[in-house]
Order: C-alpha cells, then structure tokens, then sequence
C-alpha cells in the first residue's frame, strides 16, 4: 500500500505545481469597494476592487457576505452572487463562522456558501472589539472589525486600517494595511 | 517743377511731422482733451507733495508719425507710460503718459518736456510743508522705500521725520501704514502742527509672516510711499530620521519619523520616500516596499513652527512595510533645505514560509505554501509525505522549480513573495497519508515547513 502510493505521487509532482500570489482575503476600503488582499503577514498588497456600494462584509471560511444599500448578499461558488432573504441589521462572527442575528435578537443563523441556516439559538463565542483589544496592543480606538479571510480580520480605526491574524491556538498579532496602492506610472516602482 | 518739389520736401520735412502731433492735457477717468499750449501750467503742491498729469499725444494729420524722442528735464519733474521711440503713431492715433512733480522743497519750478522736435515749458510750485525724510534722505509721493530682507519672526524698523524747513509754523498729518506686515511703532502722536526747524519723529516696523515680497504704503504728511520688504524663513536645524529599531529585515513593519535637536523655528514642507537598491541579480518589482496606509514609496512631510518633530503623512509618524528584497533600503528626507539619508541593509535570507495548508480532495493531495524568497533564487523543492506511524514515505521527491519560480518572480510585482500550490494524485487510499513537509532551498540555503498535518 505504502509503496502504491510513493509511486503516485512521484509520478505527477512536476505536473500540479502552480505559483500565484497569494490570497489573504478581501476587504472593505475606506471607499465601499471590496478589494483582495495579496501577500503575506507583514507585506500586503491591495488588489482592484471588485465591487462598490459595500457597507459591510465578511470573507472566511463560510464563503464571502456583504451589506449594500438593497439588503445582504453572499457570493458563492462559480461567481453566483445571491440575495440573502433575512431581515436582520447585525453580522456576528466567531472564531471560525459568520452569523446573523434575527430581529428578535434570540436566534441567529449560521451563514454558509449562499445560504443561511434555520434559526437557532445564537452561539455564546461570538466576538467583540474587546476580545482584540484585550489581547493585542494597539495604536488607536477600534471602531469596528470584519472578517477578511480564514484566520484573518480587518479592525477599523480612524488613522488605520488593521490585519489581525488569529490561528486556532495561537494568540492574534497585528500590523496595519495599505489603503490604497500608488499607481504604477508613479515613477517610483 | 521746382516749385512743385519744395512743397513736397516741405510736407515731408520733420516741421511737417510735427505739425501732425497734438498735445493735450488728457485728465484720467474723462474724455475732456484740452490742447496744451508751449508754456502750460502743470499744478502746484506742498513740498513733498506730488502733482501728477495724464498727457495725450494725438496724430492729427493724415501721414504715420515716427515719435523719435520724448522726455522730460527739470528738478522734480519725472514721466510714465511713454512709448519707447522710436514709435509709430498712425493717424487719428494717441499716446498717453504721465508728467509727476514731487517737489521736496518749497518754490518754483520748471519742466522741460521734449516731444521730436517740439518743446513744451511746464511750471509748477511747491508750497511751504513740512518734508518727510527717510533713512536716506527727503522723500517724495511715488517714493519706494525698501525694508530690506527679515526672517519671519523678526522686526526691522525704518526711521522717519517730518521736518518743518520753512521759518513758519506749518500744519502736519500724522503716519498712516497699510499692509499686513507693516505697522507703527509706538509712540507719541503726531502735533498738529510744526513750528520752524521743528521735526516729528516715527519709525515704520516691517514684520513678515512668512517668505515672499510684502508691499504696503506710508501715507504721512500728505506724501505717500510705497513700502516694500521680503521675508524669509530661519534656517531649519537639521532633521533627524528615527525607526523604531535598528536592524530590519524583509517582510517588516517599521514605523518612523522625522525629528530636531531643537524646536524648529521654520516653517516647512517636502518629502520622506524610500528607495530600493537591490541585490545584484535583482530587479526592483516590489509592491510590498511602501508606506502604510497611502501605499507610496513618498509621503508628505511638514514643520510647523516651534514643533520639535515634524508631521509625517499628516501624523506624529508614519509605518512602512520594508518588503521582500534584499538590498539597500535608504529612507530619504527632503525637508527645509536638508537631505536626509537613513540606509539600512535588507540581508539576503533563507525561504521565509507564512503559512501553509495540506488537504486532500478527490483522491489528490493539495500541498500550499505561502512565503517569500528575498534573493529570488528558489531553485529545489523537496517533498516529504508521512505515513500516520510518523515515518516517511519513501525518499523525499526532489522537484528543480529553478525556472517555474524564476519565471514567477520575472513577471511578479509583489518582490519575493509566493504562493505556491502542488497537487499530487494518489492512487490508492489518501487516507494513508497524515502529514508532509516540504523544504525549499535558495542561494542562501534550506528551509523547511513544520510538519503538514491535514
């Protein structure tokens, strides 16, 4: 068995190898615009924005949510935008998943790919500015935070924008975005 | 015929040409043209005092009239707005100018005004006053007096006096200034009036807010004159570039600003960028290399007066990423007339790997990671697969990835970073697998990922 195996993948390694720039997540620009986020923790790099009028989102592992001024939409698989039919005003995220609270305020529904579960009760580790404030220093008052990929967050202050990587077991750490990228006839690339 | 070509030299001769131009007394703001005669009454006005003229030369014949000369001669008589000759007046065409007295002494006075071969006589007279002096001398309406250079923040004083020459008692009015950087310097008020030999003292004070040309004027006694001064800012002390630590390496966040000695009494602004000098062999197609959050390799930089930092980006500092090259990393400041070099070294480094991910999906093994190569020089992947009991899989499979990363990093702008992505087909159970390592080697030498778990 063992040998069946080395014997596959020795076979296809040169073949299946891709290098591309690597994905972080998106997120919400200063201007409503969705815009991927390229690089590695310490040295991003913003992407063109993919979208516009965006008043709140969330990227992760349960496919990427947005609030616009017509109500709340998903993005799933083969680039199928759908509306979401919840009446709710508030996004709630977790370590590891996005919800949404239902206008009673008792249940919640969990988001996934363009879809929203049955209400239920809402989980108990929902997360709060204070949960990153609490653990991490940082340079200015916290407004807001959103999720930006898997293991990722944005944290909104009013001189910056911020990166918080937080891995299951480990502690979060922070460094600040770009907001924007020079054009490239700047002359100075 | 002789007769015949008399008349033509006549009408030709520079008599005839001069018979075509009028002069008249042409006053501003009217139509009123009243033709002056050869011996004309230019105004009067108290000493230091000014009367000024508006004449007008018209071409009244039929022929173009050259004006070959125009001036004017005689103490306190001066002229504006005349045409350099020479100058062609067509007919039915006019030129004005502007005869000035500005009398500094009391009496009469006469003006020699030459137009081609005309002359006009102008009097004109200066009543007993009072004459204002300045630093050097009596002066006249019209006058310029120039304060000089000053540093923004300083003052410099020019000395004035209205002195009373005649052997009567004459009324005086007091300074007047205007202008944002000139004022009075305070003292006594100015009498009402002078009595012989007496004098009444001021001093003009010229305090610029800034660098560039003030004007304004000094209206006193009747004489008005035009005051002028440049300012300029003091030298800024030398500005000092600070990072909040000393060594840096690829892939940091450094923040930094722009600091003095001492306050700095100038105002000021320019530029903080970054320059990139990479290692040979390396091109600069960094993105990552730039300042947070503008996403510039510049940012403004500015001094208020008195500040002890300067204000970089609009903020106390500002936070740049240093990117994934290696090479020389200079910070630069321009800044009130300094040009700051802060230059580190960006060391050449092994792989550095960010993060990575195993899975497995439709009988395949997804191997990714995520780092950055500051040399660009990945040339080997190795690839390690373990069996769940923690030993290898048989020999690690070394793949040359020389050219499939120096193609990437060629057409890349994100400077050393990567993702890369593997997918290996599994025949048989996937489940056989339960961790990978994989391991990438560049000029430097070989890094490894920690043990890929799914």
């Amino acid at each position: 068995m063992t040998r069946l195996l080395l014997l596959a993948l020795t076979g296809v390694a040169l073949c299946a190898a891709q290098i591309l720039p690597p994905l972080i997540g998106h997120m919400r620009d200063r201007r409503g615009g969705i815009v991927p986020v390229y690089g590695v923790a310490g040295t991003f790099t913003l992407g063109p924005p993919i979208a516009d009028g965006i008043d709140e989102a969330s990227f992760g592992p349960d496919g990427a949510f947005f609030r616009t001024a017509e109500g709340w939409f998903a993005f799933g698989s083969g680039a199928r935008i759908v509306k979401l039919e919840v009446e709710t005003v508030e996004l709630l995220l977790t370590r590891k998943g996005t919800w949404m609270r239902d206008p009673t305020g008792e249940q919640c529904r969990r988001l996934r790919g363009t879809a929203a579960s049955s209400a239920q009760p809402c989980p108990a580790d929902f997360l709060t500015v204070e949960d990153f404030t609490s653990r991490i220093e940082l340079p200015e008052e916290i407004t807001a935070f959103e999720r930006m990929g898997d293991d990722w967050f944005v944290l909104r202050g009013a001189r910056g924008l911020y990166a918080v990587r937080w891995t299951a077991g480990g502690e979060p750490q922070m460094w600040q975005l770009p907001e924007a990228e020079a054009e490239p006839d700047q002359g100075d690339r | 015929v002789i007769q015949l070509l008399l008349l033509l030299a006549a009408l030709l001769s520079p008599l005839a040409l001069r018979a075509q131009l009028q002069l008249y007394d042409a006053p501003p703001g009217t139509t009123e043209e009243t033709p002056v005669p050869s011996l004309h009454q230019h105004g009067s006005t108290g000493a230091g005092g000014v009367v000024s003229r508006r004449y007008r030369l018209r071409n009244i014949g039929a022929l173009t009239v050259t004006l070959t000369r125009i001036r004017i001669s005689g103490t306190g008589f001066s002229m504006t707005g005349q045409p350099s000759p020479p100058h062609l007046v067509t007919p039915g065409n006019n030129v004005d100018f502007t005869v000035h007295f500005k009398p500094l002494e009391p009496g009469s006075f006469t003006g020699h005004l030459e137009i081609n071969t005309a002359s006009y006589i102008l009097q004109a007279t200066a009543g007993a006053a009072a004459v204002l002096y300045g630093p050097d001398g009596a002066i006249g309406s019209g006058s310029t007096i120039d304060l000089g250079r000053t540093e923004r923040g300083n003052v410099t004083s020019a000395s004035f006096e209205i002195r009373n020459t005649t052997a009567a008692t004459v009324p005086i009015s007091g300074p007047g200034v205007t202008g944002a950087a000139f004022s009075l310097e305070e003292g006594p008020p100015a009498p009402p009036s002078l009595g012989p030999g007496e004098r009444f003292a001021f001093a003009v004070r010229f305090t610029p807010a800034g660098a560039g040309v003030f004007r304004g004027t000094l209206t006193a006694n009747n004489v008005v004159v035009q005051l002028t001064g440049s300012g300029f800012e003091p030298q800024m002390p030398r500005p000092f570039i600070t990072l909040d630590r000393t060594l840096l390496r690829s892939n940091d966040q450094v923040r930094v600003r722009v600091s003095f000695n001492e306050p700095s009494r100038a105002i000021a602004s320019g530029q903080l960028r970054l320059e990139l000098t990479p290692v040979t062999g390396v091109r600069d197609a960094d993105n990552g290399l730039k300042f947070l959050p503008n996403g510039g390799r510049s940012v403004p930089v500015s001094v208020e007066r008195d500040a002890a930092a300067a204000s970089v980006n609009g903020g106390a500092d500002v936070v740049f990423q240093t990117g994934t090259t290696a090479g020389t990393l200079a910070v630069v400041l321009e800044l009130g007339g300094w040009t700051e070099r802060h230059t580190v070294t960006i060391a050449p480094e092994t792989v550095r790997i960010d993060s990575t991910r195993l899975s497995s999906a439709g009988g395949a093994l997804d191997v990714q990671v995520n780092g950055y190569d500051n040399t660009r020089s990945v040339d080997k992947l190795s690839f390690t697969f373990y069996a769940a009991n923690g030993q290898p899989i048989g020999a690690p499979m070394d793949v040359d990835a020389a050219s499939s990363f120096a193609n990437w990093f060629s057409g890349s702008s994100l400077g050393g970073i990567f993702g890369l992505r593997a997918r290996f087909p599994v025949t048989g159970d996937v489940r056989g697998i339960a961790s990978a390592e994989v391991k990438l080697t560049n000029s430097l030498g070989v890094s490894s990922t920690e043990r890929l778990t799914f």
